[in-house]
């Protein structure tokens, strides 16, 4: 049996077809990883079945009904978590899961409650069940990412709904809070409960009981994940060859580089880095040296200062105590100097907007102080070899996130500089767009290019040269991947994560 | 009603947790009074004049001590044209009066003299008070000096009563005008933004996935605004009152019943924004542009809407504040006049309406695409 049944479904945009002609069916009882490169329509299609969408044509049924013509029905029937979580970052813990049982009308007992009891032990429940009690009364907008994500899975499962849908819960959260997510998921759903569930991580949705793969609107797999390939790895490279597949080429970018000469023994150091607010400490006593051509990881859960540590390294925050030097040069006695060395990408999409990508760049070459007679060549060359030709003139607002993340990498990198920080540049973006910077970026750092990153996807992690783990404001880990999994005794990455973290918890 | 319940409790805590609602509500009322109050100045005002005097006639030399001697002027004596053109130009004096050599000869003969008056018409007002008062003066002094036969017999002699505000103080009627003005902008600014950040953070894509209904979204956000607006003009009423004096001599029930109208339609201008813009930033501009200037300056506080162009003048009915200003004005200083309240009661209702029922329709319940 179906819980959704889509025939013909069309939807476009401004003359961009988003949903093109698809016909699915989602299995009743059954939890349904939807996977798509960006652009893929996989948002679009989740609007679609809840109503919040008019298709341009086709049919869909939801649970018996039409959701364009019965929303008001069908919506009491599910439960949906929107990509930024639909929380009210103004009210607390309690406030919101308040606010969203009345707006689903939960009155009577709900089988979540136990014994049938009154209203106030649903809430007891999801906060125990979150291991939110403790911060009930926190502002939702003051948690960090992977309880914000909690909680808004919290209002989403309220009043049992009988289907579930979850666009991208994963998004920037942390591989533990990432655990802790899916283990609520299927511990809350009965097993009628049907699920559809969105994703860019592949060993996630290789997890699942379905795995339907979207490509331009267009359904290219309906099946189940163990069918494609047997273990999460080569799922994603299935997937990745069901997409169109990724040919790895030699980096232009990287080959575009001309590597700069300087006598350092670090390119980038940080000293006994601190940061205090309050009595709190954000970073404490954080010193590294990371030397030239390296790819120096900075992992860690939500929270745990890794921005914190970020931002004091290129001079964004002030210490409270020590200092960091880019290439020998203080980052608090001469900033200037010091960043003109760097090229940073921040963990939003942080361009204008409103310009084009050529103006984007045109901009940022002013910025980084690249002179007016070089600036239009540096532009040309690096529109050549990013491949932004076909696009130099659309709005970079208007770009499909892969893209609008290679323009700020481009951006980053318009002053060739020898050293780059990424914070989380990846967030967000889909495999095969991954797979392409991190060409990039290894093949840069073969040119010598010194690279600080940091990173939730673990896979990303093995990309590393070496790899601070941190939590709490502490490194409690240094070392190459393969050392880390070795002390923790851990195959994967993911598992050596979160071993670590939970050892030095303890 | 449970759902609109918790809509509206949900709204007052963000109000409470919003300090930049709070500083709308209850900071802008406060900072515009003061500036009406303190910075704002209709009245009449002493000018500086500079006077030379190139008739050496004795009697003439009486002519420029009654400038002297004026509570409107403060005059100041020039010998050389030079110093005075500069005066001028350096607007150290707003105008001048230069009385001519053969001033006192040819009065003495029975001809008109003349007399030049110098204005600045780079300040238009300030200039019409230095040309009536200059005449006035000097017109007073023909009356009274040897020269008196040349004067015009005085046939009727106007009898001034100011009814009203019978001190003619400005601040009568700017204040209780500028309330007007503060509303519009609580009104508008206040709703503007709150739809459009429910769209922005993505709170709204959430709720329309619960069973809310468009009238709880509308109901939900005009409630909340239309007891903080109601706050903030009893806060209004009582600085102007209480605080600065302003006498108020119609009746609260009345002004507050009006003003919960006015303040009705504001709210449907700012929703109407909001729910169409669905952006913070483009909401906040517009309800500047469409409500702040036009309370300002089309509403008739400053200037008269029966001197404006025609088609300014039909624009403005269109205006709430236009009708709210009108009121206010008169239940301040002349009290309750049914027949004014009645009139601007119905056109705010009817006005009113229309917004509400333009907030309904322009809210989404689903997301555009």
């Amino acid at each position: 049996m179906n819980t959704v049944t889509i025939t013909n479904l069309t939807k476009t945009f401004n003359n961009l077809t988003a949903i093109d002609n698809l016909s699915l069916g989602i299995e009743k009882g059954k939890i349904t990883g939807l996977i798509g490169a960006d652009g893929a329509g996989k948002t679009t299609l989740i609007r679609l079945i809840i109503g919040l969408l008019l298709p341009d044509s086709g049919n869909v049924e939801v649970l018996g009904l039409n959701p364009f013509t019965q929303k008001p029905e069908l919506v009491s029937k599910i439960g949906y978590m929107p990509q930024k979580f639909g929380l009210y970052e103004d009210l607390t813990v309690i406030e919101n899961l308040k606010l969203y049982a009345d707006l689903k009308g939960i009155n009577a007992p709900s089988p979540l409650a136990g014994e049938g009891r009154g209203e106030g032990s649903i809430f007891d429940k999801m906060l125990e069940f979150t291991s939110l009690a403790p911060f009930q009364d926190r502002l939702a907008g003051a948690l960090s990412g992977g309880m914000k994500q909690k909680l808004g899975l919290a209002c989403t499962l309220l009043g049992t709904p009988e289907f579930l849908l979850l666009d991208e819960p994963s998004v920037g959260v942390d591989p533990i809070s990432r655990r802790d997510l899916m283990k609520m998921v299927r511990e809350m759903i009965t097993p009628e409960t049907t699920v559809l569930w969105s994703t860019a991580y592949l060993d996630e949705a290789h997890s699942f009981d379905t795995a339907v793969v979207l490509d331009r609107g267009k359904v290219i797999y309906n099946g189940k994940p163990h069918d494609l390939a047997s273990t999460p790895q080569e799922f994603e490279e299935k997937v990745i060859e069901l997409m169109g597949g990724y040919k790895k080429e030699p980096s232009k970018i990287a080959q575009n580089y001309t590597p700069i000469d300087y006598n350092s023994e670090c390119s980038v150091e940080a000293d006994n880095l601190e940061k205090k607010y309050g009595n709190f400490y954000a970073v404490k006593n954080n010193s590294f040296c990371i030397k030239r051509g390296e790819i120096f990881g900075l992992l860690g859960p939500n929270g745990a200062g890794k921005s914190t540590s970020f931002k004091m390294m290129c001079g964004l925050t002030k210490p409270t105590s020590g200092t960091a030097r880019i290439m020998g040069i203080d980052i608090l006695k001469n900033p200037a100097k010091a960043r003109s060395n760097l090229g940073y990408m921040a963990q939003k999409f942080s361009l204008y907007g409103q310009l084009t990508v050529r103006q984007n760049l045109q901009f940022f070459a002013a910025a980084y102080g690249i002179n007016l007679l070089d600036r239009k060549k540096r532009v040309d060359e690096i529109i050549e070899v990013f491949d932004f030709k076909n696009v130099q003139n659309q709005k970079s607002e208007d770009l499909p996130l892969g893209f609008k993340q290679r323009l700020s990498l481009a951006c980053a990198l318009i002053h060739n500089p020898p050293i780059l920080f990424l914070d989380e540049p990846t967030s967000g973006v889909d495999v095969i767009a991954r797979r392409e910077f991190w060409n990039h970026i290894t093949s840069l750092a073969k040119k010598g290019v010194t690279i600080l990153v940091t990173t939730h996807f673990m896979d990303e992690a093995e990309f590393c040269d070496r790899i601070s783990l941190f939590y709490k404001g502490e490194a409690i880990a240094v070392g190459t991947p393969d050392e880390l999994k070795q002390k923790a005794h851990a195959s994967t990455m993911e598992d050596a994560f979160i071993t670590l973290i939970k050892e030095s918890g303890k | 009603m449970k759902i609109l319940t918790a809509l509206i409790k949900k709204e007052f805590l963000q109000i409470i947790r919003d300090p930049s609602s709070i500083i709308i509500a209850f900071v802008l009322p406060l900072l515009s009074i003061l500036i009406y109050m303190y910075g704002v100045n209709l009245d009449s005002v002493k000018v500086t004049l500079g006077i030379k005097n190139d008739d050496a006639n004795s009697e003439i030399s009486t002519l420029v001590k009654s400038f002297g001697h004026s509570k409107y002027v403060d005059s100041i004596v020039f010998d050389n044209e030079q110093e005075l053109t500069e005066a001028i130009t350096r607007s150290k004096i707003k105008g001048a009066v230069i009385i001519p050599n053969d001033f006192s000869t040819k009065l003495s003969r029975g001809q008109s003299g003349d007399l030049l008056i110098i204005t600045d018409g780079s300040e238009v007002n300030t200039a019409n008070y230095v040309q009536s008062y200059s005449t006035s003066i000097a017109n007073s002094w023909l009356n009274t000096s040897k020269f008196r036969r040349l004067a015009n017999p005085v046939v009727i002699n106007p009898e001034l009563r100011i009814w009203y505000n019978q001190d003619l103080n400005s601040h009568y009627f700017i204040l209780p005008g500028s309330i007007s003005v503060t509303m519009t902008l609580i009104g508008i600014l206040l709703t503007a933004l709150v739809v459009a950040r429910e769209w922005e953070r993505g709170t709204m894509e959430a709720i329309l996935s619960t069973q809310v209904r468009k009238i709880d979204i509308v109901l939900g956000k005009y409630i909340p605004y239309f007891a903080l607006g109601m706050i903030s003009m009893m806060f209004n009423v009582f600085l102007c009152v209480t605080v600065f004096k302003i006498p108020f001599r119609g009746n609260y029930l009345v002004l507050f019943a009006v003003s919960a109208l006015f303040l009705f339609t504001l709210l449907g201008v700012g929703l109407t924004i909001s729910s169409k813009l669905k952006n913070q930033f483009l909401a906040s501009q517009v309800s500047l542009g469409i409500g702040f200037l036009p309370a300002l300056l089309l509403s008739g506080l400053m200037f008269p809407i029966n001197s404006m162009p025609t088609f300014f003048q039909y624009l403005t009915m269109i205006l709430p504040p236009r009708y709210f200003i009108t009121f206010i004005e008169s239940e301040f200083m002349a009290g309750t006049v049914w027949k004014l309240v009645f009139v601007n009661a119905v056109f705010l209702t009817v006005l009113g309406m229309i917004l509400f029922i333009a907030v309904y329709k322009n809210t989404d319940m689903r997301l555009k695409g």
